[in-house]
């Protein structure tokens, strides 16, 4: 009997996944081309990211120069290195690839911290309602009132070279447990993360407020408040996950731009430090060697370009499969 | 509730944003766990513990935050935003002389913006979903992709610098900052490149929001009237399309004035303008307070007034716009 049970318990996970599947499948069918396409590329750089180590037989930090050849400093595409090497003979392309590991992974988790402060400060306020409703949004509005990067700048220049988890432990113990990330606590990146997640929080608090506001009004929310379900169930079973397909297209363009702030920040020299490799660190280092070595700093732009463009791209896709009220401009600011 | 009165309500409701925005300001800087006092002192000094301490009292940093707030805000109240250990300079004039750069960047990206963004909008609604609308839409979201300081390093590359290998001279100069005193072919040579890179992002949401816009106009009773009245094409959309759907677009080019700011801090640095965002860098790379508290609460002040004005601006333009 036992097994049975487990037996079926297994089943309807099977059936849960495989639903979720053809779920995904049929979404992407309706997709337009071009999100279609940013889709495969987003993926593409997302296993290339994870899978660095397999696509390149260099590691980030190798001087080849040193190991192999003194000719390879600063030395144009070859087959051998098919994006040149740069001025400590290390392979720009491994450098690129893995520098998509640190892009991502700020978008990823940035965009992360800001659901977790967006969602919970939207929801509550949004369901709440009253003078918690009032407090919550006037203190979005006053973060919202900064120019996102001047914001970011502020704060990561006021942080220094402090980083967050001396002031959020927790936060850091988080991270640290995480892949690849775990190794980076004590870089200025955690800084980067939380402070763009941090900024860019009060906009999907709003978004989610906006859908908790409209889907409180629903009649399953009714129904399951008659039946005396606590609030806070209701809440969270109920309207939340009914609320969420317009947070997750705003996520997706936020990604994107999380990238783009990373990549600034680390430019203007105060975002991700030496040794992990980025793009914006990358540019702003080849910079120096402008126009001789043009390929150090052309192609981790273009990186960006095509991984940012595809996010929005893909982003602009969903929107118009799960939130067509709001398909107006393009994307974030 | 009506206009003029809507106008009063918002720009009252002012007041609390601002403190907030200060309040924030204030914090972020005081509870930063750098010493800004150490950071300003030479190491020599820093070392010295009177020095240190006599500077403290000076600053008021033994005062507790509310007190050490209050007279910060006094003293913003009357301009006086401090004086600068790093540039030996008040904030006030620095802010000023540093604003006027970052002002006429901003005006010449505007217009190279919405010279570019207004016509390709239009095109796009009015070809919508043809090949034409979806080149433009890949392009537009292009041109919020492109790392703005990348596009800049590029234009220097190839305009500045591999210009001057193949013609003997550069077509734009690598930097720096003129004024109209040295001539306009000068002004302008250094001025066009920084506002292009930012006029480009700009132009794509302008030119995103045109096109949305002006699809839903172009479906209004009024076109087809006009339309069936024989009007010419060309005058149903500049007349009678257009200047209706430019009035959300307004709304965008004022949030946009953020984008603007955010653009400024990298573009100017990689084009050493010396506007407000390159002076809020050096400040933020000196770990000089007091300045990066004047910079911010200053660019989140014009952001916020901006943001009102094309607020009340929109109500004047579209009166049937009502606010409850």
């Amino acid at each position: 009997m036992a097994i049975d049970t487990k037996h079926s318990e297994n089943r309807s996970v099977v059936d849960q996944v495989g639903s979720r599947v053809r779920w995904l499948v049929a979404v992407y069918r309706r997709l337009d081309l071009s999100a279609q396409v940013s889709f495969w590329i987003v993926a593409a750089i997302s296993v290339a990211a994870a899978a660095a180590p397999l696509i390149t037989p260099y590691a980030p930090g190798e001087q080849l120069a040193i190991t192999a050849d003194p000719a390879l400093k600063l030395h144009p595409p070859t087959p051998a290195n098919p994006m040149g090497t740069d001025l400590y003979g290390r392979d720009v392309f491994t450098r690129l690839v893995y520098g998509a590991r640190s892009s991502l992974a700020v978008g990823l988790l940035a965009v992360g911290i800001a659901a977790t402060i967006g969602i919970t400060a939207g929801s509550i306020a949004g369901y709440v309602g009253g003078w918690v409703d009032e407090s919550i949004m006037r203190v979005m509005d006053i973060l919202i009132s900064f120019p996102a990067l001047v914001l970011a700048i502020t704060l990561v220049g006021a942080l220094g070279s402090e980083t967050v988890i001396t002031i959020l432990p927790v936060l850091g113990e988080l991270l640290a447990s995480l892949p690849v990330v775990g190794s980076w606590t004590s870089n200025n990146i955690i800084n980067v993360i939380f402070v763009i997640g941090l900024v860019y929080s009060p906009q999907i608090a709003r978004v989610t407020r906006g859908e908790v506001l409209r889907t409180s009004e629903e009649e399953f929310v009714e129904a399951a408040e008659n039946t005396g379900l606590s609030r806070v169930r209701i809440l969270v079973q109920h309207i939340l996950p009914n609320s969420m397909a317009p947070v997750l297209v705003q996520s997706t363009f936020l990604v994107a731009t999380a990238i783009l702030f990373e990549a600034s920040l680390s430019y203007l020299g105060l975002g991700v430090q030496p040794p992990i490799p980025t793009w914006g660190v990358m540019i702003s280092n080849g910079q120096g060697y402008l126009p001789d070595s043009w390929w150090w700093t052309t192609f981790p732009g273009l990186a960006i370009m095509v991984t940012v463009l595809a996010l929005n791209l893909l982003g602009d896709g969903l929107r118009d499969e799960f939130d067509p009220r709001s398909a107006t401009d393009g994307g974030p600011n | 509730m009506s206009t003029s009165n809507y106008a009063i309500k918002r720009t009252l409701l002012l007041v609390p944003v601002l403190l907030g925005v200060s309040l924030v300001t204030f914090l972020f800087i005081r509870l930063s766990p750098s010493d800004p006092v150490v950071a300003m002192l030479p190491p020599e000094a820093a070392a010295q513990q009177n020095i240190v301490n006599e500077l403290r009292r000076e600053m008021r940093l033994n005062e507790p935050l509310y007190i050490q707030y209050t007279y910060w805000l006094w003293d913003v109240l009357h301009l006086d935003f401090g004086y600068s250990y790093s540039q030996s300079a008040r904030v006030t004039s620095l802010i000023k002389s540093s604003a006027w750069a970052t002002a006429q960047l901003s005006f010449f990206s505007f217009i190279i913006g919405v010279i570019v963004a207004v016509p390709t909008g239009v095109i796009s609604a009015v070809k919508k979903d043809t090949w034409v609308d979806n080149v433009t839409r890949v392009a537009a979201f292009g041109g919020i992709s492109l790392p703005g300081f990348w596009v800049a390093i590029m234009m220097i590359l190839v305009f500045a610098l591999f210009w001057q290998n193949w013609f003997g001279a550069p077509l734009i100069p690598s930097g720096g900052y003129a004024t109209l005193s040295d001539g306009l072919g000068t002004y302008l040579r250094h001025i066009l490149p920084p506002a292009t890179v930012l006029g480009t992002g700009f132009a794509a949401l302008v030119m995103r929001m045109t096109r949305s816009s002006m699809v839903e106009v172009l479906q209004e009773e009024y076109v087809r009237t006009a339309r069936a009245k024989g009007v010419k094409e060309k005058s149903v959309l500049m007349i009678h399309a257009l200047r209706n759907a430019l009035i959300p677009v307004v709304t965008v080019m004022g949030m946009q004035i953020g984008f603007l700011l955010n653009g400024a801090v990298v573009i100017e640095q990689v084009f050493q303008w010396p506007g407000i965002g390159r002076l809020l860098y050096m400040s933020v790379l000196s770990q000089d307070l007091v300045t990066v508290q004047g910079i911010v609460l200053f660019i989140a002040t014009v952001f916020v007034v901006a943001n009102l004005v094309v607020d009340l601006l929109y109500a004047y333009l579209d009166p049937r716009i009502s606010y409850e």
